[in-house]
């Protein structure tokens, strides 16, 4: 018998729980029937699990934000916000907002403590603490020495002990050090470690460190072993071969072995609408923006897996994806700090008339201030461009930049210097485009299969307004007034909303991966969720600068 | 899982030689630490509120509160150990001073039943197939639904609108709305077992 028969009672006062609509006598008798019967219980909390998650995952009811700011002290603060409030508060009595704030190294708290304690008793206090604190670690020390592990012996150079570390004679043992001179280190396993002068690094055991400065080199003592080394932003597999990281550079330069893994520690997007779903939401496979198309918007054969959009330049051709959490600016999921990119495939049949507009992702705040736009435009109004160009049809792409407003990046399509025409792009084959700033270098680009064709250069660590409580749409915008106006006409597929400027490097090796039937990350394409982790083999025997951003390869200085 | 006799959440000292050989720069205590375990749990642990309580303003509530003090109590979460567990111990005590504190919301799970529930929540759990499946299940098992019954799926799920709403909407009864929400919940239930029992099949 199929469990909803079996616990057909418990099913049926679930189901009035769900509509609001159980009494308490039903109620009364559920507790019962689930009391002391744990098979009740795990088909009660299956079936009350299933009517959760489709009506509102946790998810979707609540914004979470986590900040950290660095003023007079580090802070770090975390949000809960309901989504259904458009109230701003910041009192920790309300319970629409609740807002918690750690305090780091705190001046204020200290002094506060030194007023309720004595002087002399607190003097007292510190003496007995440091003496008692000495006197175990010595106690500890004694005791403990031939039991710890021992990482490396140190066969040339000298380190000095940052933290938890010990040197017996030429042993180093687990710990945080930092090389007074260059040094070689013989690992446990017979691998080689040499250290640049001044490099700080911490062992947590005979093969896995963390380098946080300097220049390390490795090589493994043989092919089968693999020594992890761990840098802020990205983690290094030896993989059984040599390789090297320098971090004295703007950007880590890794001089890789023959199978040099590298796992960098951003590289997912935000959001990811493959559309290779049936369902009859547009799912993200990565965050909780899953979307709703609006009845013109069609699914079709996908530009790359199963499904894709078609668009037929209508005001019901759209699909709508929410706010992402956002009720005020710089709230919300499509909110970002450090950079953004927005990178898609499309099909067009933009007929690039003059006043016609196709756009292929927009984000604003409700009030077409604080947009965020891609798509195709051949507007008479050349407002609000940057660089100030004369254009007709084009790709552009706009962004709220803090000290500079809202301005558009245009890239003309007119067959010159490396760009493709309008009839180049509808040639019927699929086309990748990609839009990114990176606030940290302040480069705004466009890029169309794989190459950069238009750009602009704002001063360094422009700040960028996003996010809010508009909805974002694929293949057209927000306000019912200007859907009829901004409809995309043709095909879209892949949509990836990122919260940083993916690297060139990246934007070509997503295009290489689409072209050879993959999706962007190097995987089959599906509507499946993204790993966690991603590994990328780096290229044999090659130099290449890292993104300190994320970890991302940057660019192959040589190979 | 037992939460009543405390949390057991400070950390235990330990040698720190041994700590450092089997730590890992991943269970380091970090704000992306807690940011990457809550995101993780999240939705479970609303589920978990939600299955225990009976009631979704109650729900948020609990929901909210039980954030704010996994947050506030990180530093003495112990990295490595299980997040879910922790988390749950959390909410599981928040559900009582709930209950407590809040006398007009005495319905769900009494403290006896609520204290057998959540004991029982790792065995449940761990027979709990991963959410993506199932949602990739239900993806198919929606498209099997008469057309009648998508339609108030959408109203119902996709839009919230409350059964009379949809019975306003559609000019049927309330009752009869209710019917077709019941009945589209166990058709999607059924099918999705259906199609796990299948999976299951097939990986034998």
């Amino acid at each position: 018998m199929i469990r909803s028969e079996k616990y057909a009672a418990i099913r049926e006062i679930a189901d009035a729980i769900g509509t609001k609509t159980a009494t308490q006598e039903q109620e009364k008798q559920l507790a019962e029937l689930l009391r002391g019967n744990l098979e009740a219980q795990r088909f009660f909390y299956d079936y009350m699990g299933m009517h959760i998650d489709l009506l509102a995952p946790a998810a979707s009811n609540f914004e979470f934000s986590y900040k950290r700011k660095i003023e007079t002290a580090v802070t770090e603060e975390f949000t809960v916000r309901r989504k259904d409030t458009s109230q701003t508060m910041s009192n920790t009595d309300n319970n629409e907002e609740i807002t918690q704030t750690r305090l780091k190294n705190s001046s204020e708290k200290k002094h506060e403590h030194a007023q309720k304690i004595p002087l002399i008793v607190k003097y007292k206090l510190w003496l007995i603490l440091t003496a008692a604190v000495l006197l175990l670690l010595l106690l500890w020390q004694q005791f403990n020495q031939s039991s710890a592990p021992i990482i490396a012996k140190i066969e040339k150079g000298q380190l000095s002990i940052v933290d938890h570390g010990m040197i017996n004679g030429n042993h180093l043992f687990s710990g945080v050090y930092q090389t007074i001179q260059a040094s070689s280190l013989l690992l446990v396993d017979g691998s080689t470690l040499h250290l640049a002068a001044h490099s700080h690094i911490k062992f947590f055991n005979n093969h896995e460190m963390r380098l946080t400065q300097g220049k390390l080199s490795v090589a493994p003592a043989s092919d089968n072993n693999n020594i992890i080394v761990h840098v802020p932003n990205f983690t290094l597999n030896s993989n059984g071969g040599k390789f090297s990281i320098d971090l004295t550079q703007d950007k880590p330069v890794i001089d890789s072995g023959e199978n040099t893994l590298l796992i960098p520690r951003r590289w997912q997007p935000k959001h990811f609408w493959s559309f290779d779903s049936q369902s009859d939401r547009v799912i993200d496979s990565v965050g909780s923006a899953s979307g709703i198309p609006a009845a013109g918007a069609t699914r079709t054969t996908g530009l790359l897996g199963r499904g894709g959009f078609y668009f037929n330049n209508h005001s019901t051709d759209r699909i709508d994806l929410g706010s992402g959490g956002g009720t005020v600016p710089a709230t919300g999921t499509f909110a970002v700090s450090d950079g953004v990119t927005i990178e898609v495939l499309i099909r067009p049949e933009y007929s690039g008339e003059l006043g016609e507009i196709d756009q292929i992702f927009s984000k604003d705040t409700g009030d077409e201030k604080l947009r965020m736009v891609l798509g195709f435009q051949h507007n008479s109004t050349k407002k609000h461009l940057q660089p100030d160009l004369d254009v007709n049809e084009s790709l552009e792409f706009g962004l709220y930049i803090l000290g500079q407003g809202y301005n558009r990046l245009k890239l003309p399509l007119d067959g010159l210097n490396g760009r493709p025409t309008l009839a180049q792009l509808k040639d019927g084959n699929m086309h990748h485009i990609v839009v990114s700033y990176s606030v940290n270098t302040g480069l705004k680009a466009i890029y169309i299969d794989g190459q950069m064709l238009a750009s602009y250069q704002y001063p360094l660590g422009s700040k960028m307004l996003t996010g809010g409580p508009g909805s974002a749409t694929i293949g057209n915008t927000q306000g019912a007034n200007r859907w009829k106006l901004k409809s995309f006409s043709g095909v879209i597929d892949e949509v990836a909303f990122y919260d940083f400027a993916l690297p060139a490097f990246m934007v070509q090796a997503h295009w290489i991966n689409v072209q050879q039937d993959k999706n962007y990350f190097g995987f089959q394409p599906s509507a499946k969720t993204l790993p966690k982790i991603m590994n990328l083999v780096l290229p044999a025997y090659s130099s290449v600068e890292l993104d300190p951003l994320t970890g991302l390869p940057y660019q192959v200085l040589k190979q | 899982m037992t939460c009543l006799q405390g949390l057991s959440l400070s950390l235990h000292p330990t040698n720190i030689n041994n700590q450092l050989a089997e730590e890992t720069p991943s269970d380091l205590i970090n704000p992306e630490g807690f940011e990457q375990l809550f995101e993780a749990n999240k939705n479970r642990l609303y589920r978990y509120i939600y299955a225990s309580v009976w009631d979704s303003a109650a729900a948020d509530d609990i929901f909210q509160e039980t954030c704010l003090t996994l947050w506030n109590e990180f530093s003495k979460y112990e990295p490595g150990s299980d997040f879910s567990k922790w988390a749950t111990c959390i909410a599981f005590n928040r559900i009582r001073v709930f209950r407590r504190t809040q006398n007009k919301y005495q319905l769900g799970l009494d403290d006896d039943l609520l204290q057998e529930f959540s004991n029982n929540l790792p065995v449940i759990e761990d027979s709990t197939i991963a959410q993506e499946v199932k949602w990739r299940h239900l993806d198919h098992c929606y498209t099997l639904l008469p057309s009648s019954m998508q339609e108030i799926y959408q109203h119902f799920y996709n839009q919230n609108l409350m059964a009379q709403d949809i019975a306003d909407k559609t000019g049927r009864s309330i009752y009869a709305i209710r019917k077709v929400i019941h009945k589209l919940r166990k058709k999607l239930f059924d099918c999705v077992e259906n199609k796990l029992a299948e999976m299951k099949n097939d990986q034998k």
